[in-house]
C-alpha cells in the first residue's frame, strides 16, 4: 500500500451502557470498508485510568511521512498500517493521554546526604507519590504502594530505610522479593544508591545460593538482608536465634511484587509474615511494612491481609508520562492449503513488526508467552532477514531473553538492552518485573497474557520515557483474545484483577503453627498474630501429637524441623545444567520441572535460533546433553491426565448425578512427542518418550451423571454432552474459587466419560473440593446465572469457554470446535438442578472456534506447565525422600 | 471448624507428618539425694543455707540451638546437703524444670557456680527468654568460682579447670571412669535418640561430682581469700 495514503478516522459515541454484545457487532461490522469508527466512552480504572477514548480505525490510509528522523508513534502506525497490516487487521487504537509530573510540594524530611545524591543524579524534585510514601514510612506507617510501572517504587522504599540507617546505626532492614532474580537486581541498585550516598553498609543476598562463610557474614553483620519468602520461612525464621542482632533492630520490611503473592503462595506468605512478626515482638521490634504493588484492584485489602496490619494505600501516582498508544491487532484470517480458513497465529504477527519497528528506530520489547515462543520469534526473524544486508543490520539488533539462560547471559542482553545497543528484544514475563531496561518505545504483547494485571505491567514496559509509545496487543486464536477483539472497550475499560489470599485456611495455618512452636512456644497471648483459632488448633494439633502442652504453652512434641515439611511454593528451584557436546560447553539451564516436560531424549531444544537434539537426560546429576543439528522441525510433548479415585469421603445423589468427595490421584503422563516442521503444523512424525508419570495425590469433588443423562443428551450430536461438561466443570471451577477466596490457578478439573472432577492443585487437598461439595447445589446455581446472564450468543470465555489458558491437548481442540458450548451447558445445568429440561438452540452464530497456529504452539502453555510443576515438584520430593 | 472438616484436616495433617522424630522423651526420674557422707563434715557447717550450687549440662553451647537437658543443684537443708538433679527431654520438660529453677532460686541469696557467669547462667536466661519466662536469678547474686581461681592462680597453673582446681585445692583425684564434661551434649543426644539410659549415667555421675566439689573449692577459695 501507498504510505502516502491519508488515514480519516470518523469517530461515532456509544454510551457506556451499550452492551456487549452491541459492541461485538459493531466491531464485527468493522470488516466492511465503511469510514465509521468508534469511540466508546467508557469509564477506565487503574493504569488504563487516564484513558479518554477508543478510536476503531479501519481505513488503512496513513497521513503523508514527515522526513523527521525521531520516530512518531503516530506516524510509524500510520507505517505500520500501510506495510503490515492487512485492511482490517488493526481493529482498534486506544490512547492514553500525556500525565504531567505532580511533584511534591514539601520535602520529606531526610538526611542532607541523601538529598544531595537524589539532586545530583536528577531524581529531584520527588514525584508527590514518592514522598508521601517517604513520609508515612518515616512516621511508622506501613504503606503500600501501588503505582504504575516506571513511577519510582523503588525509591519509595530505599531511601526511607537508608535515611533511618543512616540516623540510627542500629537499624536494621529486610528486603523480600518474590524470585532470585530479582532480588540479585535489586541488590545492584541498593548498592548503587548506598555507594553513590557514600554509605558504609553490610548488605547481601541471603538464599539458598549464598555461601556459608557469607551467610554468617550477614548474620552477624548484615545491616539490609535481601531475601525470598521461602527463605525466611525455611532457614532465618527457624533459627532466629542466630539472628538475635537483626530481629532486635528491624525497622523495616520491604515486600515487593506483593501482588505476585497470591493464592495459596499468598497464603503460606501471609502465615509467614505472621511467623516473622511474632518473632519480632519477642525480640522488641515492630517493623513497619513496606509493599510494592503492580497495578490491582485491591492492594489495599490484599496488603492488609498479607501482613495482618492496617496499611495505608499510596495509589496516586505522581509520575509523568507520555502520551502511549495502544492498538489492538487481529491477524488475518487466511485460506489454508486444506481448503480451511483460519487465522495466522500472532507470532506471525511479531515477526514482521518488530524488525519494522527496530528499522523505525523505536526500541522494542516484545513479550511471548513461553519461552519457546521466544526462540522461535527471533529464529524466524533471523530467518527473514537473510539476503538482504539491510534486514539482517535489523535483525541483528534484536536479541531474545528468557529463563533458562545463564546468568552471565542475561547480564550481558539486560545491559546491551539498557545501553541502547539493542533495539529489540524477545522476552517471556520474565523482563515483566522489576528488572529495569531503560526507556522503551514499543511494546508488542503477542498473545493475551493472561490477566489484565499481567498486560499492564508489560504495557507499562514501554514508554519510560516522556516520549509517546506504542502498545500493540497481538491477538491470538484463543477466545479470550477473539473476545477482546470484539469487545475492545471491555479491555480498555476492565480494571485488573483482584489478588486474593486466604488467611484462614486451616490445612495452611496449622502447618504453619507447628513450625512457629519450633521457632517459639505458642501461647493464647499468639492469638491476635496467629489467628483467634490457635487455641483450638494448638489442641487439635496436640491430639495428633504434633504439639504438646506445657504451662500453658505448646510446644513441639517430638524432635523434628517442621520447616522442612512445609514448601510455600512448588515450583522447584532446583535447575537442569544443558550441556552441548562436541564444544563440551554449558549453554544454559533449565528449572526442574520445564526440563522435565520439555527435555526427554529425541526432544528438540532452541537456543537463541539454533537448534540442538536431546542426546542424553541425566537425572541423577541434573545435567542434559545435547548436540548441535539442524533440523528443520522441532518437538511437542503429547500428554495425557488419568483421575484415579481412592478413598471415599462422602457421597451423596443429587438431581441428575451422584455425588462423591475422595481422595484422589492425578497422573499427567508424558507419552510421547509429535515432530512438527518449522513454518506450519505439520507433523512429519512422532517419538516415544519413556518418562515416569507425574503424580498428585489430592481430593476432589467428583460429579457422575446418571445414565439417563447421558442417553438423553446423545439426541443431540457428538461433542454435546462433552462441552456440557466442559462448560460445567470450568464455571463450577471459577466459581468455587470465588467462593473460596483462592486463586483460581489452584483448582483443576478434568473430565473423563461421565465424570467431572474438581480438584485442588495441592498435595493432599487444602480444603477447596470440600467446599464445593458441600455448596454443590449452590454453585450450580451460580453456574446456571453466569451462563444465563452472559450476553454472548453461543459461548464465551466469559462464560463457559476456557478463558486465560491456552488449548492445551488434542481432546481440549476438540472440545473447542464444538459450535454451541453455552447451549449445551445450560441444558445440562437444568438436568443436575433438577428443573424442567432445557431445549437447546443449535442453531445460529456458532462460538469461536480454536484454529492451528501458525506459528507453533508453545510446548506447554504458562499454566499448564505451572500446574505439571506443582506436580512435579511434589513427585521429585517425594521420590528422594 | 465442623465435625468432619477437622477429621479431614487431621487426615491430611497425619499424612503429613514426618516418620522419624516420633519418639517421645525417655523419662529420667529426678535425682534428689543428702549427700552428707560424701563430704566432709566441715563442708557442710561452713556452707550457709542461702547459698545454692549450680550446674548445667546442655545438649550444646549454643542456648538458640540447645537444650538444658539436666539442671544439677545442691543445697543445704538443716544439717545436710541436699543434691538434686532434673531432667529435661525436650522442650516442653525443659520449661517445666526452667519454671521449676525461677521457682527454688527465689529460696537463696547467692548461686555458686563455676563459669557459671559466662555459661550456666546466661544460657539460663536465654532460654527462659526463649519460653517467655521472666529472667532467672535476678534475686541472686551471682558467686562464679572462675573467676576466684583465675584471679589467684592464674599464673600458677596450667589451666583453670576445675578438675585442676579440684587436685589443687582439694587434692582430689578424678575417678578414671569419669567421662569428659565435652562428651555430656552427645550423650544427651544419643538418648534422645533412642539410646538407653545408661548412656547418661556416667554424666548424672560427672554432674554430682561437680556438684559436690563445688562445695568444697568455695570453702578453700573463701580461706584464700581471707587470708590475702
Amino acid at each position: 500500500m501507498d504510505s502516502s495514503a491519508e488515514s480519516r478516522p470518523i469517530r461515532a459515541t456509544h454510551r457506556t451502557s451499550s452492551t456487549g454484545r452491541g459492541a461485538a457487532l459493531e466491531a464485527a461490522s468493522l470488516e466492511a470498508p465503511s469510514l465509521e469508527a468508534a469511540s466508546l466512552d467508557v469509564p477506565s480504572l487503574g493504569e488504563a485510568a487516564a484513558l479518554s477514548e477508543v478510536v476503531v480505525r479501519r481505513e488503512k490510509t496513513p497521513p503523508p511521512a514527515r522526513s523527521s528522523r525521531a520516530p512518531d508513534p503516530t506516524e510509524i502506525l500510520a507505517g505500520i498500517r500501510s506495510r503490515i497490516a492487512d485492511g482490517e487487521e488493526l481493529v482498534a487504537l486506544h490512547t492514553i493521554e500525556a500525565r504531567a509530573a505532580k511533584e511534591a510540594t514539601e520535602v520529606p524530611p531526610l538526611d542532607s546526604r541523601l538529598l544531595d545524591h537524589l539532586q545530583s543524579k536528577g531524581i529531584w524534585p520527588l514525584y508527590s507519590h514518592q514522598a508521601e510514601a517517604m513520609n508515612a514510612v518515616l512516621e511508622g506507617e506501613n504503606i503500600v504502594v501501588a503505582s504504575s510501572t516506571a513511577s519510582g517504587k523503588t525509591l519509595c522504599s530505599t531511601v526511607p530505610v537508608l535515611d533511618t540507617m543512616m540516623k540510627d546505626p542500629a537499624a536494621h532492614a529486610l528486603f523480600l522479593y518474590p524470585t532470585k532474580a530479582l532480588s540479585q537486581d535489586q541488590h545492584r541498585h541498593l548498592r548503587e544508591l548506598i555507594d553513590g550516598v557514600g554509605l558504609s553498609l553490610e548488605t547481601g543476598i541471603y538464599d539458598g545460593d549464598t555461601e556459608p562463610e557469607m551467610r554468617r557474614r550477614l548474620r552477624r553483620s548484615g545491616r539490609i538482608i535481601l531475601s525470598n519468602p521461602d527463605m525466611l520461612h525455611a532457614s532465618i525464621l527457624p533459627n532466629h536465634g542466630g539472628w538475635a542482632a537483626f530481629f532486635s533492630n528491624l525497622r523495616y520490611v520491604v515486600i515487593d511484587e506483593v501482588h505476585t503473592l497470591r493464592g495459596i503462595f499468598g497464603s503460606h506468605v501471609s502465615s509467614v509474615i505472621r511467623r516473622l512478626r511474632r518473632i519480632c515482638r519477642h525480640m522488641g521490634s515492630d517493623p513497619v511494612f513496606i509493599a510494592a504493588s503492580a497495578t490491582i484492584a485491591n492492594p489495599g485489602e490484599h496488603v492488609e491481609r498479607l501482613i495482618g496490619q492496617p496499611v495505608r494505600i499510596i495509589e496516586e501516582d505522581g509520575a509523568p508520562r507520555g502520551r502511549k498508544h495502544v492498538a489492538l491487532w487481529n491477524p488475518p484470517l487466511v485460506q489454508r492449503p486444506d481448503g480451511t480458513r483460519s487465522r495466522r497465529g500472532p507470532a506471525s504477527v511479531a515477526v514482521r513488526l518488530l524488525p519494522e519497528l527496530v528499522r523505525r528506530g523505536m526500541r522494542t520489547i516484545c513479550f511471548s508467552r513461553t519461552r519457546n515462543g521466544v526462540e522461535l520469534i527471533l529464529r524466524y526473524i533471523r530467518e527473514r532477514a537473510r539476503g538482504s544486508v539491510d534486514r539482517q543490520r535489523v535483525a541483528d539488533q534484536i536479541d531474545a531473553y528468557r529463563g533458562g539462560y545463564l546468568p552471565s547471559e542475561r547480564r550481558r542482553i539486560e545491559s546491551k538492552l539498557f545501553g541502547g545497543e539493542l533495539g529489540g528484544v524477545v522476552t517471556t514475563n520474565a523482563l515483566e518485573v522489576g528488572i529495569d531496561v531503560g526507556g522503551l518505545d514499543g511494546c508488542i504483547v503477542v498473545g493475551w497474557p493472561g490477566s489484565v494485571c499481567s498486560f499492564l505491567q508489560q504495557a507499562g514496559r514501554a514508554g519510560r520515557s516522556l516520549g509517546e509509545s506504542l502498545v500493540f496487543l497481538i491477538a491470538g486464536q484463543d477466545p479470550i483474545d477473539q473476545w477482546f477483539i470484539r469487545h475492545p472497550e471491555t479491555l480498555f475499560g476492565s480494571s485488573p484483577e483482584n489478588a486474593v489470599i486466604e488467611t484462614d485456611n486451616p490445612y495452611i495455618t496449622a502447618r504453619h503453627l507447628i513450625c512457629a512452636a519450633y521457632e517459639l512456644p505458642i501461647s493464647s497471648a499468639d492469638a491476635d498474630l496467629l489467628g483467634e483459632q490457635v487455641e483450638g488448633m494448638c489442641t487439635v494439633l496436640q491430639e495428633e501429637n504434633r504439639l504438646r502442652e506445657e504451662g500453658g504453652h505448646w510446644y513441639l512434641s517430638r524432635e523434628e524441623y517442621p520447616a522442612a515439611q512445609v514448601r510455600l511454593r512448588t515450583a522447584s528451584e532446583e535447575n537442569f545444567t544443558i550441556l552441548e557436546i562436541g564444544p563440551d560447553r554449558i549453554i544454559g539451564e533449565l528449572d526442574y520441572v520445564a526440563a522435565m516436560v520439555s527435555l526427554y531424549e529425541g526432544a528438540i531444544y532452541i537456543h537463541r535460533t539454533e537448534t540442538f537434539v536431546v542426546e542424553q537426560m541425566d537425572h541423577v546429576n541434573c545435567l542434559v546433553k545435547i548436540r548441535r543439528t539442524d533440523t528443520g522441525y522441532y518437538t511437542q510433548a503429547l500428554t495425557q491426565k488419568r483421575v484415579t479415585v481412592g478413598e471415599e469421603w462422602a457421597t451423596r445423589s443429587s438431581p441428575g448425578a451422584t455425588l462423591r468427595l475422595a481422595e484422589v490421584e492425578v497422573r499427567t503422563r508424558i507419552t510421547g512427542f509429535k515432530k512438527v516442521r518449522f513454518h506450519t503444523v505439520e507433523n512429519i512424525g512422532y517419538g516415544e518418550v519413556d518418562l515416569p508419570p507425574l503424580e498428585l495425590d489430592t481430593v476432589s469433588h467428583e460429579i457422575r451423571l446418571e445414565r439417563q443423562t447421558v442417553l438423553s443428551s446423545e439426541n443431540f450430536g457428538s461433542g454435546f454432552l462433552r462441552s456440557a461438561m466442559h462448560g460445567v466443570a470450568r464455571l463450577f471451577r471459577d466459581l468455587l474459587a470465588l467462593r473460596a477466596m483462592c486463586d483460581p490457578n489452584d483448582l483443576d478439573h478434568h473430565v473423563d466419560g461421565d465424570l467431572i472432577h474438581i480438584y485442588d492443585l495441592y498435595p493432599g487437598g487444602i480444603g477447596y473440593s470440600e467446599l464445593g461439595h458441600e455448596k454443590h447445589d449452590q454453585l450450580l446455581e451460580d453456574v446456571l446465572e453466569a451462563v444465563v446472564e452472559c450476553d454472548c450468543a453461543a459461548g464465551c470465555p466469559a462464560c463457559v469457554l476456557p478463558g486465560s489458558s491456552r488449548v492445551a491437548s488434542v481432546l481440549d481442540q476438540e472440545l473447542m470446535e464444538y459450535p454451541y458450548p453455552k447451549e449445551a451447558t445450560r441444558w445440562l445445568i437444568h438436568r443436575l438442578t433438577g428443573r424442567d429440561e432445557y431445549v437447546p438452540d443449535l442453531t445460529g452464530v456458532a462460538a469461536p472456534a480454536a484454529t492451528h497456529p501458525e506459528v507453533p504452539c508453545p510446548i506447554l502453555d504458562e499454566r499448564t506447565e505451572r500446574k505439571v510443576r506443582k506436580v512435579a515438584r511434589w513427585n521429585s520430593r517425594r521420590g528422594r525422600s | 471448624m465442623k465435625g468432619d472438616q477437622l477429621s479431614r484436616l487431621r487426615r491430611s495433617l497425619r499424612k503429613n507428618a514426618p516418620q522419624e522424630g516420633s519418639r517421645l522423651p525417655t523419662r529420667v526420674p529426678d535425682y534428689d539425694a543428702i549427700v552428707d557422707h560424701q563430704v566432709d563434715p566441715q563442708w557442710i557447717e561452713q556452707t550457709s543455707e542461702d547459698v545454692i550450687f549450680l550446674d548445667l549440662e546442655t545438649t550444646g553451647l549454643r542456648p538458640e540451638r540447645s537444650l538444658t537437658s539436666l539442671i544439677g543443684i545442691l543445697y543445704r537443708q538443716q544439717d545436710s546437703l541436699r543434691l538434686e538433679q532434673w531432667y529435661s527431654g525436650d522442650v516442653a520438660d525443659e520449661r517445666r524444670q526452667l519454671e521449676r529453677l525461677q521457682r527454688f532460686l527465689g529460696r537463696f541469696d547467692r548461686v555458686v557456680t563455676y563459669n557459671g557467669n559466662r555459661f550456666d547462667l546466661p544460657f539460663l536466661r536465654s532460654r527462659c527468654h526463649w519460653h517467655r519466662l521472666g529472667g532467672i536469678s535476678a534475686a541472686c547474686v551471682s558467686s562464679d568460682l572462675l573467676v576466684d581461681v583465675r584471679r589467684r592462680y592464674r599464673k600458677e597453673w596450667p589451666n583453670c579447670r576445675q578438675t585442676t582446681a579440684e587436685q589443687r585445692l582439694l587434692g582430689l583425684p578424678r575417678c578414671t571412669t569419669d567421662v569428659p564434661g565435652s562428651e555430656a551434649p552427645k550423650r544427651f543426644q544419643d538418648l534422645r535418640g533412642g539410646a538407653p539410659l545408661s548412656v547418661i549415667e556416667p554424666v548424672l555421675l560427672h554432674n554430682r561430682r561437680d556438684l559436690i566439689s563445688l562445695v568444697g573449692l568455695r570453702i578453700e577459695l573463701l580461706k584464700v581469700t581471707i587470708k590475702a
